[in-house]
């Protein structure tokens, strides 16, 4: 899971600057508004790019939808209990905060109003964060590291800031494979299975002690397996040459033009704002 | 290479693991270092490149190292690794990224060699360690076996003037492991690439065909150092170290062979015995092969499929696998890497799904497809190759007690079950001891008693013996074939023939994920050419009396003494 898996497809041979700025660009666009109309079409736009890629299972895809429904409800506090009618810049400010749902004095927390523009900000929410979990598994999904450190290395990257740039793409598919082996190894001792809730509770606990033990010692073997393969010798070459095409300086000048663009739009005409 | 007074200790204040150890290898040499878990090996060896003391923390080294005149006290473990290619025990410690071939390419990449030099250093190495058709593949997605070999090539891509492997082959298939340092004879012949290899034991038939030298270590010192002849004849070093004789070396002794000169190969005992046995023949033959217990169907496994997600179409680790386990059974899982073992009984464990549809898994009267964990495991459960996989609590009895407490039993029935799962292997004067302070083979008596304290009527048990000496593999061993005899069913997943032929009355061969042979020992071991094509070799006793045949031995002998007696019969 979020890792590097080999295909052949346009992502995956893209080179990796020219696929960060594509992405990083439609991510920090997705960021920036708020209108879902303005974000809808961005996350088609990921969601094409990641269909070839997504020949990998749908289940490998289940940690963005249950983000995206954390991000949902994380957000729904605002949506409900903070809202007012002078943000509005775009959509009328009478519709904007039209009541959807009324909920009156809701022990704690007061009430809680629902409008139509706290309805507009959620959604908005939503999509934003499937956007940027998109991107980012893109990216990892079809970035090779070893693309990556060489476009790093030849551009006279220190050895420290290249190991940390290992250390990263290593350690989360390690911790991943080491979370799901234990939670099976769990699985087979009964863990979490146990009707009596506060036995069943303080028996998970124990799932972090395993987990916690390989993340202190998984530094150390990172450190250890690249030393006693050479890495930090002071010179790097690499089993593909990457080199940046034309059509990759094309995308990479395209994106950010029009990153630019859409800019200029939101901050003169409001493109993208409610 | 120079050792000199090399003293170790884990942290300042500890007793010594290695002390004062002072030996030179020459340039070319095949030298095995040989002895019991925690006799100092490791630590040896890692100590020749700098990983110790620079890369483990709070380690004292005393002594010096030095490579062709250079001492490596002022040498950074990264530029050392380019004349002295380390090769670590786990290969998930090893692996540093996301494809094979990016992996082998990655030590050389580190000396800037240009592309095609890379090129052709990967398709060097995945030739010499059998990974064809992997290549693209994630490496921490292959079986352990595997996962080894990729950690070999690894190393082997770097053309190293001196390569150090610590205990390389114990994930290998038999045919793999005798590979492996078959390629490694030869580029140490070839190229002068100087070999120095440990191993606690399990492997001694294997190294026995190649290393110039052998050196017994024990307690932290080099008990004794010569030739593969003058140590593995050597009945008092060899058993006061807790290792023990090739099986040939067995028999030709008992045949009455001494000294250095008794055969240690099977081709040497091979001529031995045809020597003295010349003209004569056999009219007895072996015992009749026997069948497979006649309990109850216990497992039933029917066209069992999965496909791993990846790559194109994915990756097909089981292809119809069908069989029937009895109760009783001590059953060995016997397979080359990569061949479906692991992926099979994660299967009966309902840790995996099949992917077909119409599979069957029936395990002690239950659909292991549908049926809830909380009613499997009671019936069924499973230790893993690494103990460190399922190992939770931070102290032995914590440990042994952990799944007891999921289970909602009475706080003495946890107890009552905690004290008998910890003298299984003797674990009750350790009990207050922390987990991560104990050697692998304690790790691994602890995972497997608290395995065992769960009392399932069936126990799968994946590579049992790996990282173990011979000591610690037959007790392991031992308990096993004794839960049988109480009724218990054992599958065992295993690369050890040996103690497959010894323990097991019923072998499953698994062969690029379909059933290849399914039968007793003697069924399975007597046929060598269909073995081979999952790179399995019977025990050497076998192989023995299978080249033997002129002489009327059967093709189906499992042990020293049955040889014997065969022998004293001709």
């Amino acid at each position: 899971m979020l890792e590097y898996v080999y295909k052949d497809t346009l992502m995956h041979r893209m080179h990796p600057i020219p696929k960060a700025i594509l992405l990083v660009v439609l991510t920090l666009l997705a960021q920036f508004y708020f209108d879902p109309v303005f974000i809808l079409p961005i996350l088609v736009f990921v969601i094409i790019l990641a269909k070839p890629v997504s020949k990998i299972p749908n289940t490998w895809l289940l940690p963005m939808y249950i983000f995206g429904a954390m991000s949902v409800l994380e957000r729904s506090y605002n949506a409900f209990f903070i809202s007012s009618g002078g943000y509005y810049r775009v959509y009328a400010s009478e519709w904007m905060t039209t009541t959807l749902l009324y909920v009156a004095n809701i022990p704690v927390l007061g009430v809680a109003k629902l409008t139509w523009g706290g309805l507009f900000w959620l959604i908005s929410m939503g999509l934003k964060y499937l956007v940027g979990l998109f991107a980012v598994s893109i990216f990892l999904y079809t970035t090779d590291p070893s693309d990556l450190m060489q476009y790093l290395a030849s551009k006279k990257v220190s050895k420290n800031v290249l190991f940390v740039v290992f250390a990263g793409f290593n350690f989360f598919p390690i911790l991943l494979r080491y979370a799901r082996t234990i939670m099976n190894a769990q699985q087979l001792r009964g863990v979490g299975l146990s009707k009596n809730p506060v036995k069943a509770v303080s028996t998970l606990a124990q799932v972090f002690h395993p987990l916690v033990i390989r993340v202190t010692v998984l530094a150390d073997i990172l450190t250890l397996s690249a030393s006693i393969r050479g890495f930090g010798s002071g010179q790097y070459s690499y089993l593909r040459e990457i080199k940046l095409s034309n059509a990759g300086k094309l995308i990479a000048a395209l994106s950010i033009a029009f990153f630019v663009f859409m800019i200029i739009g939101l901050a003169l005409l409001n493109w993208g704002a409610l | 290479m120079n050792i000199d007074r090399i003293v170790y200790r884990r942290r300042a204040g500890d007793v010594e693991a290695v002390k004062n150890v002072h030996f030179t290898v020459k340039k070319g040499e095949y030298v095995v270092i040989t002895g019991a878990v925690g006799s100092g090996k490791s630590s040896l060896l890692y100590s020749l490149n700098g990983t110790i003391p620079k890369l483990i923390p709070n380690s004292v080294l005393e002594g010096d190292v030095s490579v062709l005149g250079r001492s490596l006290k002022d040498v950074e473990v990264a530029d050392a690794s380019r004349s002295i290619g380390l090769v670590l025990e786990d290969p998930d410690t090893q692996i540093t990224q996301m494809t094979v071939e990016d992996d082998l390419a990655f030590g050389p990449s580190n000396m800037g060699l240009p592309p095609e030099k890379l090129r052709e250093r990967v398709e060097f190495a995945v030739k010499n360690v059998r990974l064809e058709g992997l290549e693209k593949r994630n490496p921490r997605s292959l079986s352990g076996g595997q996962k080894q070999a990729v950690a070999i090539g690894g190393v082997l891509s770097f053309m190293p003037d001196i390569i150090a492997l610590d205990e390389p082959i114990s994930m290998l298939d038999p045919i793999g492991k005798t590979d492996v340092l078959s390629r490694l004879r030869n580029l140490n012949r070839q190229t002068g690439m100087t070999v120095i290899v440990t191993d606690s034991g399990m492997e001694v038939e294997s190294f026995a065909d190649y290393a110039d030298r052998v050196m017994v270590m024990s307690h932290g010192t080099i008990l004794k150092a010569g030739t593969p002849h003058e140590i593995l004849t050597d009945t008092e070093v060899m058993k006061s170290s807790s290792l023990r004789l090739p099986q040939v070396t067995e028999l030709c002794m008992k045949m009455g062979a001494h000294g250095p000169t008794t055969p240690v190969t099977l081709a040497e005992a091979e001529k031995y015995v045809a020597d003295r046995l010349r003209g004569k023949k056999s009219t007895r033959r072996s015992p009749e092969a026997g069948t497979t217990s006649q309990g109850e169907p216990l497992i039933v496994v029917k066209n069992l499929r999965h496909t791993y997600p990846g790559l194109e179409r994915g990756i097909e680790a089981l292809r119809g696998v069908s069989f029937t386990i009895r109760e009783g059974e001590f059953v060995a899982l016997i397979g080359q890497n990569g061949s479906g073992k692991s992926t099979l009984a994660l299967h009966l464990v309902g840790v995996l799904k099949p992917t077909n549809k119409d599979a069957v898994i029936e395990v002690a009267g239950l659909n292991a497809v549908r049926a809830k964990s909380k009613e499997l495991i009671k019936r069924i459960n499973y230790v893993y190759q690494n103990p460190d996989d399922q190992i939770f609590c931070e102290k032995v009895q914590e440990e042994i007690a952990f799944g007891l407490e999921a289970q909602d039993l009475t706080s003495e029935e946890i107890k009552k079950r905690t004290t008998e799962a910890m003298n299984i292997f003797g674990l009750e004067p350790l009990k207050d001891e922390y987990i991560v302070h104990l050697d692998r083979g304690r790790r691994t008596y602890v995972s497997i008693s608290a395995i065992m304290a769960l009392e399932p009527d069936i126990l799968i048990i994946d590579e049992p013996t790996t990282g173990l000496d011979e000591q610690d593999s037959l007790a392991v061993m031992r308990e096993l074939e004794k839960l049988t005899k109480t009724g218990r069913t054992v599958i065992a997943i295993t690369h050890n023939m040996n103690l497959a032929a010894a323990y097991a009355n019923h072998v499953i061969v698994m062969h690029e994920g379909a059933v290849l042979l399914d039968g007793t020992p003697r069924e399975v071991f007597a046929q060598s050419e269909v073995l081979a094509k999952s790179y399995i070799a019977p025990p050497q006793i076998t192989q023995l009396s299978q080249r033997l045949k002129q002489f009327g031995f059967p093709p189906d002998v499992m042990s020293v003494d049955e040889m014997v007696g065969l022998v004293g019969r001709v």
